[in-house]
């Protein structure tokens, strides 16, 4: 996994069934997630690799893969939550969106002619790099709390939703930044100078279906 | 007590004792959505209007019950099947000491008692010698919460058993007792029919005050964000169902679903559905 990391420096990586990894190997992401650089120990040396990356995880939403569809989940209660703690709170709390995709009907696979094609979602992405003046660098990831508070200049409605979440969600310190860079990122990719109260609820909405 | 076999003695562990009237809320440890919604609201009423709630502390319809009480400033009786001192499942930590602190835990295992199998059914005549009443709101064909009810039956007590679709296994337990008989429970209405203490017991008016089904008190919230409720109904769904319904952006969906959730009127379920609370 280390290795794995320090690979995809400046990259993805994509890690499917992220709940069928042993707790030990994802836990071993914290660091890499957090500094950007893994630390491999030997007998006689630590040496430290650079691995900043993104990690992008798909996993079943239960260990028979039904729950929430129309088939029906049959999954004893024990077994659900043994797989929900698969990943744990610090790793939880290190990862910024979350999205349910339902299962796809046979139907769906052809009816989706009217998508957004790649190509404009990259025109999108690209203007608002170029809006934030960042080039190909770490975009709104890289930033610290001060920096984000600062970029996000958010409005009073947005303030104040993000103080109830603070409350209601019992959000870290860590969350709380992690949560307005990315609603940052949703009003960049909208075109908007402040980061407003739809951004931000947005933004924790992708958030709270992990806790769910 | 009026059993026939009566335990030797109790193990009692809280701040407040059984009181009566008291009503009993029972079902699966798997438990629906709905039913598990259904549950924690008829014990959050119960809890507002002071009628203490007796369960089982398991998971699934059990907790729900607990848990509704509690949130209301209610008390709450545990009857377990396992020693006073043995947390099971040990999940409910949190919500055990909840109990203790506003209601109690009862057994009559001698402490240290694992959970064997065999001590359930016999905590649900204890369960159900309790109670004035016991509601069953979810429960299969080999639901232990229907030997509850048959020991309720057989005390004299009221039975009550929350309907389902003749489709829903997790209802199938339940219609079947209404098909032999028992009392639909279509609301706390019913209820207090059935046990006309339970209305003598709690102030005048008590009831009267609670919020309405689905649909009542959204005016709280902004036109956008009613016009998501209005759509999400009494099932969980996925956002992109409701997105799809209102011809709305998965952006826009998931923003006003942030709001909601923080609002505390939708909550987000593994699985990745939604559903209402309000
Ligand atoms: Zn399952």
């Amino acid at each position: 996994m280390c290795a794995d990391c320090t690979l995809e420096h400046k990259g993805v990586l994509f890690l499917d069934e992220l709940c069928e990894f042993s707790r030990q190997h994802l836990e071993a992401l914290r660091q890499p997630l957090e500094e950007h650089s893994v630390t491999v120990a030997r007998a006689r040396a630590a040496v430290t690799y650079p691995a900043d990356f993104m990690l992008i995880g798909a996993s079943n939403p239960c260990p028979c893969g039904h729950l929430g569809d129309a088939q029906g989940c049959t999954c004893e209660p024990r077994q659900l939550s043994a797989y929900g703690n698969k990943i744990s709170g610090p790793i939880k709390d290190r990862i910024d969106l979350v999205v349910s995709v339902p299962r796809q009907e046979y139907r769906d696979i052809f009816a989706g002619a009217d998508e957004e094609p790649s190509a404009a979602v990259r025109d999108r992405v690209e203007a608002a790099r170029r809006r934030r003046g960042e080039g190909a660098g770490h975009g709104n990831a890289a930033l610290t709390g001060r920096e984000i508070l600062a970029a996000a200049r958010a409005t009073a409605p947005a303030r104040r939703l993000l103080a109830l979440s603070g409350e209601r969600l019992h959000l870290s310190a860590r969350g709380f930044f992690r949560v307005l860079r990315v609603a940052r990122t949703i009003s960049d990719l909208a075109g908007e100078d402040r980061v407003g109260e739809d951004a931000l609820a947005e933004a924790l909405h992708y958030r709270i279906e992990m806790a769910g | 007590m009026h059993l026939d076999s009566p335990p030797r003695g109790f193990w009692q562990l809280g701040t407040v004792g059984a009181t009566t009237p008291c009503v009993a809320i029972v079902g699966s440890r798997r438990a629906t959505f709905a039913g598990f919604e259904i549950a924690t609201s008829i014990a959050r009423e119960l809890g507002l209007a002071g009628i203490q709630v007796v369960s089982g502390m398991a998971l699934g319809i059990d907790a729900a019950a607990h848990t509704g009480a509690l949130d209301a400033g209610g008390s709450t009786i545990a009857v377990l099947g396992c020693g006073i001192d043995v947390c099971y499942p040990p999940r409910h930590a949190g919500l055990r000491a909840r109990i203790v602190g506003s209601g109690s835990l009862i057994s009559e295992e001698p402490a240290g008692t694992p959970p064997f199998r065999y001590n359930f059914p016999k905590r649900n005549r204890i369960i159900a010698a309790l109670a004035q009443a016991v509601v069953v709101v979810e429960a299969t064909e080999r639901s232990g919460a229907l030997s509850t009810a048959r020991w309720a039956a057989d005390l004299g007590r009221e039975v009550l058993a929350v309907p389902g679709s003749i489709r829903a296994r997790q209802s199938s337990g339940t219609n079947l007792l209404i098909r032999d008989g028992v009392r639909p429970f279509l609301g706390i209405a019913d209820l207090l029919e059935a046990v006309p203490e339970l209305r003598s017991a709690v102030p005048q008016g008590a009831f009267d005050t609670l919020p309405g089904g689905p649909g009542g008190g959204l005016e709280r919230f902004s036109p956008p964000l009613r016009e998501i409720l209005a759509r999400m109904g009494t099932q969980p769904v996925h956002p992109d169902q409701v997105g799809f319904a209102l011809g709305l952006s998965p952006s826009l969906v998931a923003s006003r679903l942030g709001a909601l959730e923080l609002a505390g009127a939708v909550m987000s379920l593994p699985g990745g559905l939604v559903a209402r609370t309000v």
